[in-house]
């Protein structure tokens, strides 16, 4: 009797344990049309495929520029085989479509989308104006028990608690032609980068922290490396700063070693409006080292818009990375297919297929894209070892932002 | 009022009404909305009316630096346009065979599209472009005419685009002007720059003043071009009212660089018509003249 009461009690702390929990309040802020406080990663597929199936159709919604063809050749005509649902694939430009999830939730009306795919940059617009459903994604789907927890949790500097599930990760680097140098004269460090930039004017491309992701990662790797005073880096790792508190710190001296690496190298190099303004001149002979993103310097290589010559590399200090994500939308049309769609999303198989079509990492700890590549497709991307080694995560997004705004205000302003 | 008055009246109304009314729908609500969403606040718990997002504006250099680097956009590619389009109107009436060369070649810029005007000066003139290509084996540096400080590459495809249409209206309002009155000024022994300087053009003017207003609001809003070709910084009002809706969520801000852009081509309108009301009140005499 004793064991069957012990067994049973187990069994139900076990199923609250990893019943959803809604995420920064103690009730969830969507309405699905079924109880997802009773939802388990164990009963997801028993409760969520025939509920899926009575919906029909799942609306995905998808800003990126880059993953079109995977979503449209493959994934998208996958999921529809394995579930025999119909997928209505939405591709927007993100801004113009974030804006459209925030008017439809201003209006009271149901979401758009019933599964988001939405850049990191756009997390805290859109969970600030409320379109995030706040369920905990990363225990509720079976898949999301396979992705790094710190990742899964937290993205582009924003704390989520699991409502934005990693697609896709992406890591900021450095861009150079082999052609155009030898590989044994290739800076490695901050330093090395300066010197050669002082001594070849106009052929390392920056882009701007204002522009584009690759600027603003640069910067902060650069803030990582300059920074070395504990108490101002512990502003690096702090998620709750404010607006307030990061436009103060960037101003403050904590960040003079950084501005003033800033100030020996803007004279020297050339500053664009955005990543692939900088890969085109790279592309173009006009430059010989970039920065940029892994994943899009892999795309553009792999489509002949990049000379076969360019490679990739991390500086020995560390260069941030971050990567995008899908969402469930508030009060959206078919819930139970978009959480459907998202647990597909971060499967194995498709995490494979992305990383192996768009060079796009996972963050899936149970992949090991060494032995999934090509060897034309390793050489495309950073090297495994400086991977393992320098990629660093993020900075809260109010102090990224901070940064590259002074940056624009006080070092692109002369 | 008698009673011709009483019954005109109401169907001057009616017969106002479709104008009147599709400028306040269609250009008077917008304008008051934005006009009115620019005294409010991005702040939580910020009350309205407010002036927080006025004094931001002014008070912020990155916000003014564009102001009037978005002036400078509207105002370069304007006089460069003006300074091609003039000759080449007076040109395109001197006669037949170069209205047709002319007339033929200078349409081409008028149907493409500003973005691809700005891709193509882009392909051409970035560094590495076609024309730095061609000119590397002459041994020859082109200067940085894309991303330059000064707006450069924007002002070569604005005034791409510019040129062509002044030239119509420019060309059309010189078509206008009597033959006999250049015939005249001929056999007045006037050459043909006077006859330019000194009777076409003043005749001409208020199609000019159209001309150049219109490219200069054009240019002035313009967008896209100034995104593919402009430098980092300083970024004209309209790429930083994009920025600031659709990146940072902050519309009040976007209402009042909209209302400030607004101002500004009001205040060139108000120019416009002050020019055009000095040509018309001298239009008797010169007829009376001719």
């Amino acid at each position: 009797m004793k064991a069957l009461v012990a067994a049973s009690l187990a069994a139900l702390l076990s199923t609250a344990a990893f019943a959803a929990e809604p995420v920064g309040s103690d009730k969830f802020n969507t309405d699905p049309g079924f109880d997802l406080a009773t939802l388990t990663a164990d009963n997801f597929y028993d409760v969520i495929v025939p509920l899926a199936k009575k919906e029909g159709t799942v609306t995905f919604y998808d800003f990126s520029d880059s993953f079109g063809p995977l979503f449209n050749e493959h994934l998208i005509p996958e999921f529809e085989a394995k579930y025999g649902l119909k997928v209505e694939y939405v591709r927007g430009e993100g801004d113009a479509s974030a804006q459209q999830l925030v008017a439809a939730r201003n209006a009271g009306a149901k979401s758009p989308a019933d599964a988001y795919f939405v850049s990191s940059g756009k997390l805290g617009l859109l969970r600030d104006a409320g379109t995030i459903a706040n369920v905990p994604l990363n225990t509720l789907l079976p898949n999301g028990k396979a992705l790094d927890p710190k990742i899964a949790t937290v993205s582009g500097g924003i704390e989520h608690g699991g409502s934005y599930v990693p697609f896709h990760r992406n890591q900021t680097s450095i861009v150079y032609d082999s052609g155009a140098f030898p590989a044994d004269s290739v800076p490695t460090d901050l330093d090395a980068l300066l010197a050669w930039a002082k001594a070849n004017p106009g052929k390392f491309i920056v882009t701007s922290p204002g522009g584009g992701g690759s600027g603003s990662g640069f910067l902060q790797s650069i803030a990582f490396a300059k920074v070395t005073d504990p108490e101002c880096r512990a502003a690096f790792s702090n998620y709750k700063i404010s607006k307030d508190e990061a436009t103060a710190f960037a101003a403050s001296s904590c960040m003079n070693p950084v501005w003033d690496y800033y100030k020996e190298l803007l004279p020297a190099v050339e500053v664009t409006n955005g990543n692939s303004d900088t890969l085109n001149l790279i592309a173009n002979g006009g430059g010989a080292i970039g920065t940029a993103w892994e994943d899009m310097a892999y795309d553009f290589s792999g489509r002949g818009l990049l000379p076969p010559t360019v490679r990739q590399q991390l500086l020995v200090e560390g260069q941030v990375g971050g990567g995008d994500g899908v969402f469930l939308p508030v009060n959206g049309k078919a819930p139970a297919g978009g959480l459907l769609f998202i647990d597909f999303l971060v499967s194995k198989d498709v995490q494979l297929e992305k990383l192996q079509r768009n060079g796009s990492r996972s963050a899936r700890t149970d992949l090991d894209p060494a032995a999934t590549f090509t060897s034309d497709q390793v050489a495309r991307l950073i090297p495994n070892d400086q991977f393992a080694t320098r990629a660093r995560e993020s900075m809260p997004a109010p102090l990224n932002n901070a940064l590259s705004a002074y940056f624009v205000a006080n070092l692109l302003r002369k | 009022m008698n009673e011709a008055t009483r019954v005109r009246t109401p169907v001057l109304l009616l017969c106002l009404l479709p104008g009147v009314g599709y400028l306040t729908v269609f250009f008077g609500v917008p304008l008051v909305r934005v006009l009115v969403g620019s005294f409010s606040s991005n702040k939580p718990g910020e009350s309205f009316p407010t002036l927080d997002t006025w004094a931001t504006l002014f008070a912020t250099p990155v916000y003014l630096d564009g102001l009037w680097f978005s002036i400078w956009l509207g105002l370069a590619p304007t006089v460069l346009s003006l300074l091609v389009s003039l000759p080449l109107s007076a040109l395109m009436l001197a006669n037949e065979r170069s209205r047709k060369l002319f007339g033929a070649l200078y349409r081409v810029p008028l149907v493409v599209p500003g973005i691809v005007a700005g891709f193509l000066v882009l392909v051409i003139l970035d560094r590495g472009g076609m024309a730095a290509r061609l000119a590397a084996p002459l041994g020859l540096t082109l200067p940085r005419l894309v991303r330059d400080e000064w707006g450069l590459g924007a002002i070569i495809a604005s005034s791409w685009k510019s040129i062509p249409f002044m030239t119509l209206i420019i060309s059309g309002a010189m078509a206008s002007i009597n033959k006999e009155v250049l015939s005249a000024a001929r056999t007045l022994g006037a050459g043909r720059v006077t006859i330019f300087w000194r009777v076409q053009m003043p005749l001409a003017k208020p199609g000019i003043t159209a001309a150049v207003l219109l490219s200069f609001i054009g240019s002035l809003g313009s967008f896209v071009i100034p995104s593919l070709l402009g430098p980092a910084y300083p970024l004209p009002l309209s790429v930083s009212m994009y920025r600031e809706g659709f990146q940072n969520g902050n519309w009040p801000m976007v209402y009042a660089m909209g209302t400030l852009l607004s101002v500004v081509a009001i205040g060139i309108l108000l120019v416009y018509y002050a020019i055009v009301g000095s040509t018309g009140r001298s239009q008797p005499l010169s007829k009376r003249d001719s």
